[in-house]
């Protein structure tokens, strides 16, 4: 069977009461799709008098709606002037839509950037006072490093020290020698006045025996004489041989002695080149102390500089 | 400041003090047995001659060569000899004694030079240790590090 085609006749414009009809069924039929809070009333059921309700109204748009409710419009028909009257509401509502979606927006926006400045504040201090912390601190550590350069190196006191251990190390060497010294010359020398005695034999007893028997005793007395002069020479030999032997310990002695005379010398001289080299290491440490110390002035000024 | 040690040295003083008196002591006892030995022969050596000097003029007399109015030539050489003899002997005898006293006095000398030689270099070296050692300043060199 072919589609019966619908003739469409005009219809003519309704009354009042087709519109509101018209108006209330449009209306359920679109509230139906939208949630409860946007749905709104019909024109029919009274002018509506929310600002959300007016809002996005012109002019012309009262106009319509006057002559839609009750003035005889010109030509349309009562489902037109509801199906209007529904576009009218629904761009009301998108209007109203849009305007709370603008307004939370903005309200979120203003909340957002709110609060990023906020942060940006609270950052900006942040680095303030760190700032301001780091220059007071650096500066503080500028002094207290100027303050250690102009007071010197730390081991100032190690050059009293160094003086007193000296002073002491040359009383005990100069006690040393002095002791040897006395010793040295305490020693008696072994060999020294010793006198070798020549034999003595008296012939008075053989010469009063000669003489009783009645021989001469000029013989004898040469002969006395002879030996006793060998006797005088060996004695002298003993003599010179303890004279040499004393020499020699004399001389032994005498070399003992410039021998500590030269130690003593030494020793001084070493003692005053380890002080002098003790002083040297010192003084190499404290500059040491103050280059470093300098450097470290400088980094700090480059870094507060930077700051 | 470094402590040293001395016991090294007085102990090297002991050896060499303990060492030089047993020496002195032995020298001293062989001069003195030497002495002893020496007059004891001196004095036999004498007491023998005299104890001949009789028989030595009774054996001229015997042969006629001495008496009272004998001046015999021989028996002056003789007797001279014999006197001559006497004085070597005893005399020698005494030198020997002397030149072994000499000799135990040189000992001696050289025992008592000895040892003093020895505790002077002994002094000398204790002395000279603790002045090269307060020299060193090694005190003060825990201080530089």
């Amino acid at each position: 069977m072919a589609a019966t085609k619908k003739k469409t006749v005009p219809q003519k414009s309704g009354s009042a009461a087709d519109f509101r009809k018209a108006d209330i069924a449009s209306t359920v039929a679109y509230n139906k799709l939208l949630p409860e809070q946007e749905r709104t009333p019909s024109y029919s059921s009274g002018i509506p008098t929310t600002t959300g309700s007016l809002s996005g109204y012109g002019l012309n748009d009262i106009k319509q709606l006057i002559g839609l409710s009750g003035g005889g419009g010109g030509g349309m028909t009562a489902k037109e002037r509801a199906d209007i009257a529904l576009e009218r509401r629904k761009l009301n509502m998108q209007n109203r839509q849009f305007n709370r979606e603008l307004a939370s927006k903005e309200s979120e926006f203003g909340r957002e950037l709110a609060f990023r400045q906020g942060q940006f504040d609270t950052e900006k201090q942040r680095y303030i006072d760190e700032l301001t912390r780091r220059q007071g601190g650096m500066g503080d550590y500028i002094a207290a490093i100027q303050s250690q350069i102009d007071a010197g190196p730390t081991n100032k006191a190690l050059y009293d020290t160094l003086s007193k251990l000296a002073a002491g190390a040359q009383t005990n060497i100069t006690s040393s020698y002095d002791a040897l010294d006395a010793a040295l010359k305490n020693i008696v020398n072994p060999f020294a006045g010793y006198q070798a005695q020549a034999v003595s034999s008296p012939t008075a007893g053989l010469e009063q025996f000669l003489s009783s028997q009645g021989v001469g005793t000029d013989d004898l007395t040469r002969f006395a004489q002879l030996q006793q002069a060998q006797s005088q020479q060996q004695a002298q030999a003993a003599n010179n041989l303890m004279a040499q032997l004393s020499g020699v310990f004399t001389g032994g002695q005498q070399s003992r002695q410039a021998e500590a005379a030269m130690g003593r010398t030494a020793d001084t001289n070493a003692l005053a080149m380890n002080q002098l080299l003790a002083q040297a290491q010192l003084g190499q440490q404290g500059q040491g102390q103050i280059d470093e110390l300098r450097r470290l002035l400088l980094q700090a000024q480059m870094q507060k500089a930077a700051l | 400041m470094t402590m040293i040690d001395f016991s090294p040295f007085e102990a090297q003083r002991r050896s060499y003090a303990e060492q030089y008196g047993a020496q002195t002591a032995k020298s001293a006892y062989a001069r003195f047995l030497a002495q002893q030995r020496g007059t004891r022969n001196i004095t036999e050596l004498q007491r023998s001659y005299e104890q001949q000097a009789p028989n030595v003029v009774s054996g001229f007399v015997r042969r006629g060569l001495a008496g009272p109015n004998v001046r015999s030539g021989i028996f002056q050489r003789g007797l001279q000899d014999f006197a001559r003899k006497q004085y070597q002997d005893v005399f020698g005898a005494q030198q020997d004694l002397a030149e072994q006293l000499q000799g135990f006095d040189l000992e001696e000398r050289q025992l008592s030079a000895d040892y003093q030689r020895g505790l002077a270099d002994l002094e000398a070296q204790k002395q000279r240790q603790i002045s090269q050692t307060a020299a060193t300043l090694n005190s003060f060199k825990p201080f530089l590090g």
